[in-house]
């Protein structure tokens, strides 16, 4: 359809294809506007925590939801949001081709992106030893030793997932004990292959075309220089909520859009869902029971009701 | 567009290598699939013809694209 929409969506993970499903139930005429189809849930190999189901590929599990969506008919426009602006009766969303969609209320769900070291040869030798994608890249590094970087829940399940290829994996942490859920940290004790070097941090990456070695701040068996064949950043993410900050929409200290129990954020007409909010839990079903709170309380906003 | 031979390094566990598939699928354009996971000649393949060692890499005639980047699929197919 032209003309403005009653919701405008905007991120394709699974808050965004969530909230695309319930805005459809709810008939709300919706827009999606989707950098990109799937989100962060596709880095996970088996998604084990989600109700009902008691594993599938995060893959299978993005492709069922949009599927799901589908159902309700929301257009979808695969573009990337570049800007958004409030208008007289709602907001203006510009994507990168300069192209602009209307629409009466706003839905964030922009998810995240992985963060950087930012340290020296981080850059230069991406997807030459380093890499940020386990589930991709990890087939290169069969029998090969390698570093995970990071002492997350996210670090050890790459970590663990690496093993199926490499011969050994480190993992190389900041702090003094990884952080992951129970059932995670069991699995990565009674590993043979992984082995946690704690209290240490990466202040390099070196290597001629190709990475050879980390450089630690510390010395680990008597050397700072450590030999890997690959490395896997996995320090966590950033969210994208540029988008958010445009709107005047309120932050966190980590640039994640502060929602309250409705997913309301600071400005009228304006909700959040997914990785992109300041939730403490990061999952699929956090973000999908978010991004259906969002849906409902755009869809009582436009109803004109008042909390 | 059909004159082109198109390649998408793959494994079978890589999400974006899927999506790359079904691009190729939706527009009913031939392609094929050489699996890094599966051959370890592709393995060492994809590292020669891309310089380095992350999949998808699809490769369009002399186009080498890395990633699931269809921006630059289209413009190598000549679609809009």
């Amino acid at each position: 359809m032209s003309g403005t929409y009653d919701v405008a969506i905007i991120g394709g993970g699974v808050a965004g294809f969530s909230a695309a499903m319930y805005c459809g139930r709810l008939k709300l005429s919706t827009l999606l506007i989707v950098e990109s189809r799937g989100g962060t849930i596709l880095l996970t190999n088996h998604v084990t925590n989600w109700p009902g189901i008691k594993a599938i590929s995060g893959m299978d599990l993005a492709t069922n939801i949009e599927e799901h969506a589908k159902e309700y008919k929301p257009d979808i426009v695969d573009a990337k949001a570049v800007k958004a602006e409030k208008t007289k009766d709602g907001f203006s969303i510009t994507d990168a081709d300069g192209k602009t969609y209307l629409s009466r209320t706003l839905i964030l769900a922009t998810g995240s992106a992985t963060r950087k070291l930012n340290i020296p040869g981080e850059n230069e030798l991406e997807n030459k030893g380093v890499h940020s994608c386990a589930l991709c890249d990890g087939v290169f590094y069969r029998d090969k030793t390698i570093a995970v970087i990071g002492g997350s829940d996210s670090a050890v399940k790459e970590a663990l997932l690496l093993t199926q290829w490499a011969m050994k994996v480190y993992m190389i942490y900041r702090g003094e004990k990884v952080r992951a859920e129970p059932i995670n940290l069991e699995r990565v004790l009674a590993n043979e292959k992984i082995e946690i070097v704690n209290n240490t941090n990466v202040k390099e990456f070196a290597g001629n075309g190709k990475l050879e070695k980390l450089i630690l701040d510390k010395p680990y068996k008597g050397s700072n220089e450590f030999k890997v064949d690959g490395a896997f950043v996995e320090i966590g993410r950033t969210p994208n909520s540029e988008l958010a900050r445009q709107l005047g929409v309120k932050l966190n200290e980590k640039g994640e859009v502060m929602i309250n129990r409705h997913a309301e954020t600071s400005a009228p007409g304006v909700y959040a869902c997914g990785d992109v909010a300041d939730t403490i839990f990061k999952q699929a079903i956090v973000g999908a029971g978010e991004a259906v709170l969002a849906s409902y309380c755009a869809y009582e906003y436009l109803q004109g009701k008042k909390r | 567009m059909a004159d082109k031979k198109i390649i998408v390094y793959s494994a079978e566990w890589c999400p974006w290598c899927h999506k790359a598939i079904d691009f190729f699928k939706a527009k009913k354009i031939p392609f094929e699939v050489r699996d890094v996971g599966a051959d370890q000649k592709y393995a060492a393949e994809v590292q020669q013809v891309s310089g380095q060692t992350g999949i998808p890499v699809v490769v369009i005639d002399k186009d080498v694209i890395i990633g699931f980047n269809q921006p630059a699929i289209k413009k190598a197919l000549g679609l809009p």
